[in-house]
């Protein structure tokens, strides 16, 4: 398995040269309270920086997301990439967020902060998937046991409405009122989230958290993955590392609201 | 085994995702008044929402970045062609986008119903809506009768009957 594993690693170079998956890259496991068992892809060269944990499933593999974080790593930092709908086999589709519990993002978390003692831990996740670190935060934090606070988090184009109706107040996910994080928000300027930005801000400053929103002029939502991405598009996929790495380090200098 | 297993859940999920959400419909909603919507025009013209009490008007809100707005508005110029003679508007205002960035788009699919201008966004923000496209029939007296979050066929026969019941009111 291994061996496939490294095969499809060097085709992946060969067909993305700028992609820097020779990065150390291992698959690391942890098995957690409920029997879950979790596996993550872990690039890290020296890992003495940030530890980036990156909540990801919704469409499958991205080789994008994978070769940011060979691009995080280079850097210093530590990436933990991991897929949270296939340890339950839920589908890659948004409605499968709702499903992965609660506890296990905890526990998690729990085995992240034991495991990387001492090191500033930064979630990272994207459009519906940014519920997953704020539940694990919130879940994490209400238990007696939980060892110091997280860094904080990157939402890249947060979708966390419930079913928004038009002409409607809008009602965000009950776990952004529970959220007490320094949060830096990446919202796309195409993008209806882009006018929103300011009333998203609002609520979780009202929750407690310290938030930054940082706007990508002439990008849409999913821009590294979209089927019709445009020049741009592509191009700040391919510099997905560089785009988050400014934001993380800026969240590991900070101290837990 | 799990390998196989993945497969399966990604080619499930992929099925999902091509199938798309389930399908757009319009939404009869409880009847409001329809909040302001005084914009300049792409073609240096105003339109007020306000002067158009007696007729029934489709505001849609859409810019050209948003690929299911894009493909909705051909079947808008054919609704607005089906319907010609009769009380009904079709207003387009664009979410923040300025002329230029919207012409190119209309060389393509060439539009005769008011483009409107909502440069700050500032109407969009006052009807509350969160996702590109999203639509709203307003009746003869100005109160919001339906609305759609996402795109559909508009000259389809589901929903031209909605508009036709509500021209006959």
């Amino acid at each position: 398995m291994k061996r496939l594993y490294a095969a499809t690693h060097l085709l992946v170079c060969l067909l993305f040269p700028g992609a820097t998956v020779l990065a150390a890259v291992t698959e690391e496991t942890v098995t957690l309270a409920s029997g879950t068992v979790v596996t993550s892809h872990r690039y890290a060269d020296q890992a003495d920086g940030a530890v980036v944990l990156w909540l990801t499933g919704q469409y499958g593999r991205l080789e994008e997301e994978h070769r940011a974080a060979a691009q995080l790593a280079k850097s210093g930092m530590e990436v933990w990439l991991t897929d949270w709908l296939a340890p339950y086999f839920l589908p890659p589709v948004a409605g499968s967020v709702a499903d992965v519990p609660d506890a296990d993002l905890a526990d998690w978390l729990t085995h992240m902060r034991q495991r990387h003692v001492g090191r500033p831990l930064v979630l990272v996740a994207s459009g519906h998937m940014t519920a997953l670190p704020l539940r694990a935060a919130a879940a994490w934090r209400q238990r007696s046991d939980a060892p110091a606070g997280l860094a904080g988090a990157v939402l890249l184009w947060p979708l966390l409405y419930q079913d928004p109706e038009p002409g409607e107040e809008p009602q965000y996910d009950p776990v952004v009122a529970r959220t007490r994080l320094n949060l830096a928000i990446l919202v796309p300027m195409s993008s209806a989230g882009y006018w929103w930005r300011e009333a998203m801000q609002a609520a979780f400053e009202a929750a407690g958290s310290r938030v930054s929103v940082s706007v990508l002029p002439g990008l849409r939502d999913r821009f590294y993955h979209r089927g019709d991405a445009n020049d741009l598009e592509q191009a700040a996929g391919a510099r997905l590392g560089e785009i988050l790495a400014p934001h993380i380090a800026s969240l590991s200098k900070e101290t837990p609201p | 085994m799990k390998h196989a297993l993945s497969l399966f859940l990604l080619i499930a999920g992929l099925s999902l995702s091509l199938a798309g959400p389930a399908a757009a419909q319009l939404k009869p909603t409880k009847p409001r008044a329809a909040p302001e919507l005084n914009l300049p025009t792409l073609d240096g013209g105003r339109v007020n929402l306000a002067d158009l009490r007696g007729r029934v008007v489709l505001v849609n809100f859409w810019a050209v970045w948003c690929p299911p707005c894009r493909k909705e508005m051909p079947s808008m110029e054919r609704l607005s062609k089906l319907l010609a003679g009769r009380p009904f508007t079709i207003l387009a205002a664009n979410a923040g986008e300025t002329a230029e960035q919207i012409r190119p788009f209309l060389k393509e699919v060439p539009l005769t119903f008011p483009i409107l201008l909502d440069q700050d966004s500032a109407r969009m923000k006052a009807w509350r809506v969160f996702v590109l496209p999203t639509s709203f029939l307003i009746d003869k007296q100005g109160q919001i009768r339906y609305s759609l979050a996402g795109h559909i066929e508009w000259d389809e026969p589901e929903a031209v009957a909605v508009i036709e019941k509500l021209l006959v009111e």
